[in-house]
């Protein structure tokens, strides 16, 4: 029995230190950015200047990344880092970014990898399982000092791509261009705004007009299949009304003021104003322990033996 | 000595807390807002003019612009403070859609359903919204600007707020107001126009009464509605897709205490929510600006521009109707929203000129499609300009 409490608390504490690197969230992490070969750039805490790697959390809630991996091989154990946990900076908030240096030193801290850039061409981030969560690729001959490759919207139609970045930014956004908001690269196609008005009245009468002839058949579906069932009902040739008969049977204004009057003096007779207020209290004395006499103080305690 | 330091204590503790006070930090524009805040409680208690909206909007108002010294967590703008958390809602966009399941729990689309062509007139008053984005692009405003500004066309409050959120969170406050205050004044703006384009005759036009609508047609309705609506444009679902949620509580009878919430309790609180922190969102320094003067003037036109469009669409319409089945164009105001007093100035002014005439129930229809319509354009000028 021992044994087997043993086992469950050992996948139970298996699971909750799996927890803060839940796959899920981890679809959100991306490596964003990365400087192969780093001559010039930005510069450790050490002083030194080693390759880095930067990951973005593009969703909405923290996400922590410790259990995780980095590797440029994930089959070579000197290749692969985990991300240590116990450390808060490992918590990436949403749309944030962290930067690991990979300099191949395992004991400068949580942000400093085993293995260095400069070997695969390949880096990985696998999560806790060592299941592949996103990788990049990069031809390791073409790297230029001081160029790093990385995401960025280099094209306003084509969205995110992977390429050469005009500069190295870690731990902030790859768009270093002024990014036009679609709503001014609209107004240069229309400036007048023509065009926008045609477009949405076309959208707005033809959202209506569907609703309008989809109502259309079915209120005259449904009016025929009254019509038949009165007609079974009654024996007769099912009949469909007229505008003209219906409007002839329709009910004169006069009577719906006349009905409208009524139901407003109705209601208007259930006021809530009333001229003369009766108030009738219940009188009772409600019953509490406090003022019990069975718990007063003249009763005495007993003793018994 | 002792007591000399003791007064000179006192003192500069006055002179300390006289810094916090809301005389030190008055400016003129604080006044102008709450005076402004002042008219629309008036407005709203003596001139019942939307007093739902007007009372919590001109409160908003006043507590907005109580001038406090800044950093001490109270302000609408300042993070932290409890205005700021409520105002959270209006900021991304969580009310609007909770009022629009409350109107949908209580909206009767009975009227339409009996008539469903009066769904174009709806469509037709749409007009208002992309007339004033015109406008609005011709006066300098940019496209998200134009966008937010022109919603106030479509006499929709909540869909104002929502839209303005999204494109143009500065103006909001400018564009919200503004859209509530000509909603309030829609019997004042809108007679005049229906007047100028409709001739006699066609105003004692007797429209056929609206047939009896089975509980079927009614539960079907919001469930087609929103197939056709939200595939059609769906960046109109957080609207659209409460609205007639809202509706199918209401009409599917088996879910009544769900519908009484929506469209009781519930919207009451939004409501409540809603108004003053919108009111309160219009702090004289982020309200009080060229551009709020110019909102103001192209809301108006574009109220304008709305009612024109649905009168003049129903008498165009008018020419492809039989006899018998022609509209009253005394009911195209109504396409603009502003549910139910768009629809009630039809009835009044039809009782003008034919006490006999009661054009309320017909005027619901285009009224309420005007509700789905100005939720439509709301979600394409989203999907267009964000």
């Amino acid at each position: 029995m021992k044994e087997r409490l043993s086992k469950i608390a050992a996948v139970v504490a298996f699971g909750l230190l799996a927890v803060p690197c839940l796959a899920q969230s981890l679809k959100d992490v991306r490596i964003n950015e990365v400087l192969v070969k780093n001559e010039n750039s930005y510069m450790d805490d050490y002083g030194q200047r080693n390759g880095w790697i930067e990951l973005f959390n593009s969703g909405y809630s923290n996400v922590n990344i410790a259990g995780c991996y980095l590797s440029v091989d994930p089959s070579n154990p000197a290749a692969t880092y985990k991300i240590p946990k116990n450390d808060p900076r490992t918590v990436i908030p949403p749309q944030g970014y962290v930067v690991f240096f990979a300099d191949g030193s395992a004991d400068k801290g949580t942000f400093y990898t085993n293995f260095t850039l400069d070997k695969t061409g390949e880096i990985y981030l696998l999560d806790a399982g060592k299941h592949e969560s996103d990788k990049v690729t990069y031809d390791l001959s073409a790297m230029t000092p001081d160029i790093s490759i990385g995401y960025m919207t280099f094209d306003q139609n084509e969205g995110l791509a992977w390429g050469n970045l005009p500069a190295t930014t870690p731990g902030s956004t790859n768009e270093v261009y002024e990014i036009v908001p679609r709503s001014e690269i609209f107004r240069e196609h229309d400036p007048s705004g023509f065009i926008m008005t045609i477009t949405a009245m076309t959208v707005v009468f033809s959202a209506l007009m569907l609703l309008f002839l989809c109502f259309k058949a079915v209120g005259n579906i449904l009016m025929r299949v009254d019509a038949n069932k009165n007609a079974k009902a009654s024996g007769t040739a099912p009949v469909r009304q007229t505008a003209a008969q219906l409007n002839k049977e329709a009910i004169s204004g006069e009577v719906i003021a006349a009905i409208a009057t009524t139901i407003r003096l109705f209601e208007e007779d259930l006021h809530d104003k009333e001229s003369e207020v009766i108030t009738i209290n219940r009188v009772a004395r409600t019953y509490s322990p406090w003022s019990s006499k069975i718990y007063g103080i003249n009763n005495q305690p007993v003793r018994k033996r | 000595m002792a007591e000399h330091n003791f007064f000179q204590f006192l003192g500069e503790n006055l002179v300390e807390f006289a810094k916090f006070t809301g005389f030190a930090n008055v400016e003129y524009g604080h006044i102008i807002m709450i005076l402004i805040g002042l008219f629309f409680i008036y407005l709203a208690i003596f001139k019942k003019f939307e007093p739902m909206l007007l009372l919590p909007i001109g409160f908003g108002m006043i507590v907005g612009n109580i001038p406090f010294y800044p950093g001490l967590q109270i302000g609408v703008y300042e993070d932290g403070s409890v205005l700021n958390y409520l105002y959270f809602g209006v900021l991304k966009g969580i009310y609007p859609p909770l009022i629009f399941l409350g109107i949908g729990a209580m909206t009767d689309f009975s009227a339409l359903i009996s008539n469903p062509k009066l769904m174009l007139v709806g469509a037709a008053a749409q007009f208002g919204i992309f007339g004033a984005y015109m406008l609005a692009l011709a006066l300098g405003f940019t496209a998200s600007e134009a966008g937010a500004i022109g919603i106030i066309g479509g006499a929709d409050g909540p869909t104002a707020i929502f839209l303005s959120s999204k494109l143009a969170p500065d103006l909001m406050g400018a564009i919200a107001v503004s859209a509530y205050s000509y909603m309030a004044l829609v019997p004042v703006i809108q007679p005049p126009i229906m007047k100028l384009f409709t001739t006699q005759k066609e105003r004692l036009i007797k429209m056929r009464p609206p047939r009896m609508v089975s509980t079927t047609e009614k539960i079907i309705f919001p469930v087609i509605g929103i197939l056709l609506t939200c595939f059609l444009v769906p960046s109109g679902l957080p609207l659209l897709g409460m609205l007639f949620f809202g509706n199918l509580l209401k009409e599917s009878g088996v879910t009544r205490r769900l519908a009484t919430t929506a469209s009781g309790p519930l919207i009451d609180i939004v409501t409540i929510l809603i108004g003053l922190t919108v009111g309160a969102s219009t702090q004289a320094t982020t309200f009080l600006t060229v551009k709020s003067v110019g909102i103001f003037a192209l809301g108006a036109l574009s109220f304008v521009i709305a009612t024109s469009a649905g009168v003049l669409f129903v008498k165009f319409f008018n020419l492809f109707l039989k006899e018998g089945n022609k509209i009253n164009p005394l009911i195209g105001n109504a396409g603009v929203s502003a549910v139910p007093d768009a629809a009630r100035v039809s009835q009044e002014v039809g009782l003008k000129y034919d006490k006999s005439n009661y054009l309320l129930m017909h005027a619901m229809g285009p009224n309420v499609a005007g509700v789905i319509g100005s939720a439509v354009a709301a979600g394409i000028l989203l999907g267009f300009l964000s």
